[in-house]
């Protein structure tokens, strides 16, 4: 791994030394986060799972009858009948708060304008619309719920490859470049002081040689 | 059709090019969550609203059944987090 270019300092040293703490102790952390999140993300997307399959196969119950129920029909007796609902629903946007990521919560309430689901008499239609109406509004509960559970897995994916990016380059970049950079000005520091020691001890030799020799001469 | 006694909107669109048009147009009118056909859904450019909390882009199956669209969607999800396929590889 590369050595930063950094002055070799006891200061830069320090600095580093920090910027290591502090990247060791965030590598933790998002390492934990990321874990939570996986842990989350697999229950919610098994669960998904399940639950976009039983409404696939109550979608295609839906759609069989209501091609029956459209075979059964005219296409005008059908577009009157439908086009105008007698409720309207209001769908509420909450969000939720899994592991600092946003994700949505729907609730929604319906207004009836009657107690009846059909917005239609029972004259002129055939009897396949009113339980594909009954099929569909029986599972738009579960409809909702999947469109907020998909949201979730959506978001929660993006967070968890964006964790896990900087994860990896905590661990495999910045926190071993830091690492050598640390090591390298030790050593550097290291030398320094070892050829100070030497200078020093050398020139003590000196001095000790020339107050010998100085000796010498004043006791000849 | 059979969405609108419920209290949906409809909108109806033929091209991916046209369902981007109503997917905007809805979106202006603060629709949360859009149910979209899957056979539609795999043309569509949704990456602008993959990281935002609303809207919620939903593929169903149509009437004339689904591409599997859905599960494609929850498996591109699992790989974009774990890595591999690890739930779906049976499909």
């Amino acid at each position: 791994m590369a050595v930063m270019n950094v002055n070799p300092t006891r200061m830069e040293l320090s600095r580093l030394k920090k910027r290591l703490a502090v990247a060791t102790r965030g590598h933790k952390l998002l390492k934990d986060k990321r874990d939570e999140l996986m842990k989350q993300f697999l229950d919610i997307v098994r669960e998904c799972k399940t639950l976009r399959e039983a409404v696939e196969e109550k979608m295609a119950e839906y759609y069989k009858n209501f091609s029956v129920a459209k075979a059964l029909m005219s296409e005008e007796s059908m577009e009157t009948a439908l086009v105008l609902g007698n409720q309207t629903i209001r769908l509420t946007v909450d969000t939720r708060n899994i592991m600092s990521v946003n994700v949505p919560s729907f609730s929604f309430e319906t207004h009836k304008r009657s107690d009846s689901v059909f917005p239609y008499g029972f004259l002129d239609t055939s009897a396949q619309l009113d339980d594909s109406i009954l099929s569909l509004s029986s599972i738009f509960q579960e409809l909702l719920r999947l469109s907020e559970m998909e949201k979730t897995v959506e978001l929660l994916a993006s967070e968890i490859e964006k964790t896990r990016r900087r994860v990896n380059s905590l661990e495999y970049v910045m926190i071993p470049q830091l690492t050598e950079t640390i090591k390298s000005i030790t050593m550097k520091l290291d030398e320094n002081e070892r050829g100070n020691l030497t200078r020093l001890m050398k020139v003590k030799d000196m001095m000790l040689k020339e107050q010998f020799e100085a000796k010498h001469r004043q006791s000849e | 059709m059979g969405f609108l006694p419920l209290g949906l909107t409809l909108a109806y669109a033929a091209t991916a090019e046209e369902a981007e048009e109503k997917l905007s147009e809805l979106l202006e009118e603060n629709c949360a969550v859009v149910y979209v056909i899957e056979d539609l859904y795999v043309h569509m450019d949704l990456s602008s609203y993959q990281e935002t909390v609303t809207p919620a882009i939903i593929p169903i199956p149509g009437i004339g059944g689904g591409n599997r669209a859905g599960v494609g969607r929850l498996k591109k999800a699992v790989e974009k987090a774990v890595g591999a396929d690890i739930l779906f590889g049976e499909d």
